[in-house]
């Protein structure tokens, strides 16, 4: 006999598991927005998704591409997807299926972009009203912006969705196309953003054969999320005026935290300014 | 994020870390990094981020029976699993901090991609040094944190706030490692050298320690210069096996590696 199993409870434990964001998203909510990835291909039972979120630190995100960097992101997935089963567990345990969803690897040598994503946790984000998707192709949060990683669980319990974010967080100021370097951000004829995910995946691998990946470099350029204030860094032209202030003073000093962070840990990088290779 | 700022206490930050699982927690003040001038400017905390007002150190255990195992597989267990924790705790730490609205960063554990340490042995940040102005224990003469509580058999963590708080007093220089040059002796490697009478620690030969696999199979997870240290209540928790056993294991080891013994193999404790 299933135990009553709500929200409240579902979402106390999952922050006792480590998730600093929980949302909850009926899978209706995937037909309703005629989105791929429906839980329901993966899963005929699913009823909800409770997508599991936690951040990345802005000054380490910003000083990418580095080793630590790297950490961080193994770090943060590590316990998203112990956090993912566990809370899978927890609600089998109280007779509710649930099955975890594991984090993508995006870009990895195992997984090609090509048809590997089995589901999207920044979709699945989005329709539980965790954020909005941005022109970056990453979830926005108001909190740390697009600096987030996210996991999903399905559970066979119906549950109600949390509200939907009925502004878009995104400013559309454009940093992120422009400062990808891969190029990999474009504008549709219709306006919208147009990922090339090929791009974005090569330049991955070329800093993952160095230990530096990922790139991030249109997650730290975006305005949105109270981190940028609590972390003192509201200033986003800063990362467009890095490569020409190291190029006069290459010992500027509010670059060297990043320019130390990259040093260390991994290979030297071609974009590499001459005083860290 | 809670955009309210709530006053947290040492104690409070304390009690999260050993909920999380740290067993050895410390607070460093930022300024010590310049005032004991152990390391140059560029591994001051404020170089890699520079609103660090504390560090806070923690640290799990080795436990000795391992550290001393000629198991590769047992021994490499423990420093993974050891290190994923430390990862964890700081990591929620961090956030347990930044929630409460005081900035904080944790560094990771694992400071190389495969094959980086050969040509740049140094990461970005020394969770040793960090260990030793936040008083958890006293850089020894292996290089490694002597700790009253594991000697040095733990690993360590650290986590950079810009919340000030005070500092946790220091390890009387010499309390805990009195140079005895067991670590010395036991070293496959030779790893260590200096005059005790003059020097603080010794000199370490990195690259002479990471050859270590080249010269012996039978020895990838080394861990001479840790279970040798007499310092550490752990070894009362476990029994100390006599000193001389260890170096036994050590010619052993010379002998089924074919490795001729060097000649401070051949000195008696």
């Amino acid at each position: 006999m299933p135990n009553a199993t709500g929200k409240e409870d579902i979402a106390a434990q999952a922050r006792a598991l480590g998730a600093e964001l929980v949302g909850f998203a009926p899978a209706a909510r995937w037909d309703e927005a005629n989105c791929g990835h429906r839980p329901r291909d993966l899963w005929p039972r699913a009823h909800t998704v409770i997508v599991l979120g936690v951040p990345l630190w802005l000054p380490v995100v910003e000083a990418a591409p580095s080793q630590l960097g790297r950490e961080q992101i193994i770090v943060t997935d590590k316990l998203l997807d112990e956090a993912a089963y566990r809370l899978a567990n927890f609600l089998n345990g109280r007779g509710h299926a649930a099955i975890n969803v594991p984090r993508n690897r995006a870009g990895e040598p195992e997984s090609p972009v090509e048809a590997t994503r089995v589901f999207s946790h920044v979709r699945a984000g989005e329709l539980a009203g965790l954020g909005r998707i941005g022109r970056n192709h990453a979830l926005l949060t108001r909190g740390y912006g697009p600096r987030v990683r996210l996991v999903s669980v399905f559970s066979e319990l119906a549950l109600d969705g949390d509200p939907l974010l009925a502004e878009s967080l995104c400013t559309e100021c454009g940093n992120c196309a422009r400062i990808c370097p891969a190029h990999a951000l474009a504008t549709g004829p219709d306006g919208k953003s147009i990922l090339d995910e090929a791009a974005c995946a090569a330049n991955h691998q070329r800093l993952r054969a160095a230990f530096r990946d990922p790139c991030g470099f249109c997650h730290k350029v975006c305005p949105v999320g109270d981190d940028r204030r609590l972390f003192g860094a509201t200033d986003t032209a800063v990362y467009f005026e890095e490569a020409a202030a190291l190029a006069q003073d290459p010992f500027a000093p509010r670059f060297q935290p990043w320019l130390h962070i990259r040093k260390y840990g991994g290979f030297p990088l071609p974009e590499d300014p001459p005083s860290i290779r | 994020m809670n955009a309210s700022i709530s006053t947290l206490s040492k104690e409070d930050i304390v009690a999260e870390a050993k909920r999380l699982g740290a067993a050895l927690v410390g607070f460093a003040p930022v300024s010590r990094w310049a005032e004991h001038g152990d390391l140059s400017w560029e591994f001051d905390p404020r170089r890699l981020w520079p609103l660090t007002k504390t560090v806070i150190a923690m640290a799990v255990p080795s436990l000795l029976p391992i550290t001393e195992t000629d198991d590769a597989f047992v021994y490499r267990s423990q420093y993974n699993n050891t290190n994923q924790l430390l990862d964890k705790i700081a990591y929620r730490l961090a956030a347990f901090l930044n929630r409460s609205g005081h900035p904080a960063i944790n560094i990771c554990r694992d400071g190389y991609g495969d094959g980086v340490m050969r040509i740049r042995p140094i990461a970005v940040f020394s969770h040793v040094w960090a260990g030793h102005y936040a008083g958890i224990g006293e850089v020894g003469w292996n290089h490694c944190l002597v700790t009253a509580e594991f000697g040095p058999r733990h690993r360590l963590v650290s986590v950079l706030t810009s919340l000030e708080l005070e500092g946790d007093p220091m390890i009387k220089e010499g309390s805990l490692c009195n140079k005895c040059l067991m670590c010395q002796k036991a070293c496959l490697t030779q790893a260590f050298s200096g005059d005790r009478k003059r020097d603080r620690r010794s000199n370490m030969n990195k690259f002479a320690c990471f050859d270590r696999r080249a010269r012996f199979k039978n020895a990838q997870h080394c861990g001479f210069c840790l279970k040798v240290c007499p310092t550490g209540e752990d070894r009362k928790v476990y029994g100390t096996p006599k000193v001389v056993q260890y170096l036994e294991e050590r010619r052993r080891i010379f002998a089924e590696n074919g490795v001729p013994l060097d000649p401070v193999a051949s000195t008696e404790p």
